[in-house]
């Protein structure tokens, strides 16, 4: 029986995400008010311009002053501001809990000392939830984990990013649940990240992100790997599937060549196919800082180089 | 502990060393690593062989060792003997010893054999087996034996020996080598030409212990009398009869048609009468009818076998003194003393064909014609020479136990069915223990198997 990973230390990592922020690419949908351009044009908050009064214009959005002074009509045109629901998608499934306890040792001095998948998605997915929520953005979590899925529903209140991060610790990898059918039912015209490994459903989760997006959902598919996927230890041993014992292999030194050929296509062709469905791709190594890391999926790095 | 077949054991023995051997010995299974991205390793069958100091999965090697040895024990004839005694002696004692030899000096014999040469488990006399449950108490046994009326009858020294051998797998059991004492006169019953090949049979030496004989032996009595044959012209047996040297001192009459009192005065005078009638039967003896069992192949007596069809007529009485036996022993001419003289009943038809004119036939008509009294004695019998003296008595060495196993041994030793149960139940320990084995350490070749299904299910992971 899996057992529940160490809790997140949640103050170095909220630090060096303090004031980041995760803009849309484009106009969101009408909402409560938030921090995200809408697309639907208002009456109130920011000024963007002044348009002749038409028929059918609220006549309270006439600019009387510049009536007085013009002796035109001309509404005052203002951009609305919108929240923008962030849902957090985690795959649970037992390839996360990579390596497992007992094989990081035969993995290398890079297992030992580098974070766990599952401990990478972990602190990946609370960083995300801490920019979203410091946006002022609600944010949802929803784990596929067996037999249920595990889900938070979006909120803005405060302690949120706290409850994701308790809720993510409560988890412990196992089995195979996909993340498909969860992508399927999460609300349209919202954010959605996807951190997975992308070793289950690869072909059903690419379907669902393609409908999610032509639905009006960003989604950012967030690729964790593990160095030790990339670099295999030396020697014979026998590689086991963590989600099927039914599947082995034997692995010596002269297939690492190979392997590596194989698992590159396999993640080149993955991007390739997440940008073709409208999804955004980021390949996250478990060496790799975690601020950085979300300061990479946000494109806050993107815009502080700009 | 004996062992039928020591060959199996040693056969038993290179397995388990190649079962250890397989257990040091082995292709390896790797140790497993739980990869999430398997699936892009490609499908190669990779083997290891390792040398370890220490056998691997030491229960499973137990019970595999186990059956080896179950199933080699069974098939080899394990058995377990509380107490074995270096040797055994057998005691035989020969024809002409047991007719002709000194009685007193016979018992002597037995005694001084059975004390010195103890244990003793059995005495052949002739013939006949006589197995010795306690050999502790041989001694009165042998007191038994010498109260025994013995009937005579003909006998070799090669069967006795032959008698000998036959016995020696029972006899031998529980001692490693066996010893043969043989007790003769210093003149053997009859000598054949297979003494030297059934004494061939016996793989040890033979210890001799010869007895002064008893009576005097009588070569060539018989033919210092004359013989008489009062029958027809035409009679067969007068033509045999008529074969005989006339040398006479005495006479000896032989009547085909009927007995007179003068017949019977003779007898009385010290005549030998040979009655042996064309018709009816002898008195005293009793008729059978013509029947298969009547007709006889072959005739014994005088040390010879005459091999003919003959006809017995009747069946003399059990305690006649027999001179001419049918082949399973019974009298078929007898002698009853008269006097100075005697009275032979025959009880053979009169054979047709020229059967009573073989040399056979005449040595054992002889028989009919010799003096009374003398009946026992051996016309033919011989004295060993020395060479046959010491081809008979062989080497130094004594029998041993295994070498007298003539054919194969009983190889279902109680042991057989229980170590054979034994295996099949390890059998199926084994076969618990090895699937256990596999669950936990799988097979190679297994799952290169299940990997050919799992490319086929991720055909991504196939460069």
């Amino acid at each position: 029986m899996p057992t529940a990973a160490a809790p997140l230390a949640l103050g170095p990592l909220l630090d060096a995400l303090r004031g980041v922020k995760w803009p849309t690419r484009e106009r969101v949908r009408a909402g409560m008010p938030g921090t995200h351009r809408a697309a639907q044009r208002g009456t109130t908050g920011e000024f963007t311009e002044f348009r002749s009064y038409r028929q059918g214009d609220d006549p309270r959005r006439i600019d009387w002053r510049l009536l007085a002074r013009s002796d035109r009509a001309y509404v005052r045109i203002t951009d609305e501001r919108a929240w923008w629901p962030t849902w957090l998608l985690v795959d649970a499934s037992a390839s996360m809990a990579f390596p497992a306890e007992g094989d990081a040792a035969a993995f290398g001095r890079g297992a030992i000392s580098a974070a766990d998948k599952w401990s990478m998605a972990r602190a990946l997915t609370v960083g995300l939830a801490a920019v979203a929520h410091a946006t002022g953005d609600p944010v949802g979590l929803w784990a596929a984990t067996r037999p249920d899925a595990r889900r938070l529903a979006p909120r803005t209140r405060r302690g949120t990013v706290h409850a994701i991060a308790k809720a993510l610790d409560a988890i412990a990898p196992d089995g195979a649940a996909p993340l498909a059918p969860l992508l399927a039912r999460v609300p349209q015209g919202v954010r959605v990240v996807l951190l997975t490994d992308a070793l289950g459903d690869s072909d059903a989760l690419l379907a669902a992100i393609a409908r999610a997006g032509a639905a009006g959902s960003d989604v950012t598919l967030v690729h964790v790997v593990h160095r030790s996927e990339l670099e295999l230890p030396n020697g014979f041993w026998r590689a086991v599937d963590p989600e099927s014992d039914a599947v082995q292999r034997p692995v010596n030194d002269a297939l690492f060549a190979e392997y590596r050929a194989n698992f590159d296509d396999w993640r080149a062709e993955l991007a390739r196919r997440c940008l073709t469905a409208g999804a955004r791709y980021h390949e996250v190594v478990c060496d790799e800082p975690v601020a950085g890391a979300v300061r990479r999926i946000t494109g806050a790095a993107m815009r502080a180089g700009a | 502990m004996n062992v039928a077949f020591p060959w199996v054991l040693w056969g038993t023995v290179v397995a388990v060393a190649g079962v250890i051997a397989a257990h040091l010995l082995s292709v390896t299974q790797p140790h497993a690593l739980r990869l999430p991205t398997v699936r892009f390793i490609p499908v190669r069958t990779i083997r290891a062989v390792s040398r370890a100091s220490a056998p691997r999965d030491v229960m499973l090697l137990l019970v595999r060792v186990t059956i080896l040895t179950c199933i080699g024990g069974a098939l080899a004839g394990i058995t377990w003997s509380a107490a074995r005694v270096p040797v055994h002696t057998v005691i035989a004692v020969e024809s002409g010893a047991l007719l002709f030899g000194d009685a007193t000096a016979l018992r002597d014999a037995l005694q001084r054999a059975i004390s010195e040469y103890a244990p003793v488990r059995a005495i052949i006399l002739g013939d006949t087996l006589v197995t010795i449950a306690d050999p502790s108490r041989a001694s009165l046994t042998v007191d038994s034996l010498m109260r025994t009326p013995r009937v005579p009858a003909p006998g070799t020294l090669a069967a006795t020996l032959l008698r000998a051998r036959r016995a020696a797998p029972l006899l031998a059991e529980g001692a490693d080598s066996m010893r043969l004492l043989l007790i003769s006169t210093e003149r053997v019953d009859v000598t054949t030409a297979a003494l030297d090949a059934i004494r061939a049979t016996w793989p040890g030496s033979i210890v001799r212990l010869p007895i002064p004989l008893q009576v005097a032996m009588a070569d060539s009595v018989s033919s210092r009398f004359s013989v008489t044959v009062r029958a027809t012209r035409d009679d067969i047996v007068a033509a045999a009869f008529a074969q005989k040297p006339e040398l006479a001192v005495r006479q000896v009459l032989v009547i085909r048609d009927s007995m007179t009192r003068a017949d019977s005065a003779a007898a009385a005078a010290g005549a030998v009468i040979v009655v042996w009638l064309r018709r009816g039967v002898p008195p005293g003896w009793s008729t059978i009818v013509d029947t298969a069992d009547s007709r006889e192949r072959a005739l014994i007596g005088g040390g010879r076998v005459v091999v003919a069809p003959f006809m017995r007529i009747a069946r003399a009485a059990e305690n006649a003194t027999a001179l001419v036996w049918w082949p399973d022993g019974s009298a078929a001419a007898t002698e009853e003393p008269l006097e100075r003289g005697c009275i032979r009943w025959v009880g053979i038809g009169t054979p047709a064909g020229d059967a009573l004119l073989s040399v056979d036939a005449r040595a054992v008509l002889s028989t009919l014609t010799t003096e009374c009294g003398a009946t026992f004695k051996l016309a033919t019998s011989a004295a060993l020479d020395s060479a046959q003296l010491r081809r008979l008595a062989g080497g130094d060495a004594l029998a041993v136990a295994a070498a007298l196993r003539v054919s194969q041994p009983n190889s279902r030793s109680p042991f057989t069915r229980w170590l054979l149960l034994a295996a099949l139940l390890l059998l199926v320990v084994e076969s618990v223990l090895r699937a256990r084995h596999v669950r936990e350490r799988g097979v190679l070749s297994a799952r290169s198997r299940r990997d050919t299904d799992d490319v086929a299910a991720y055909p991504e992971a196939v460069a």
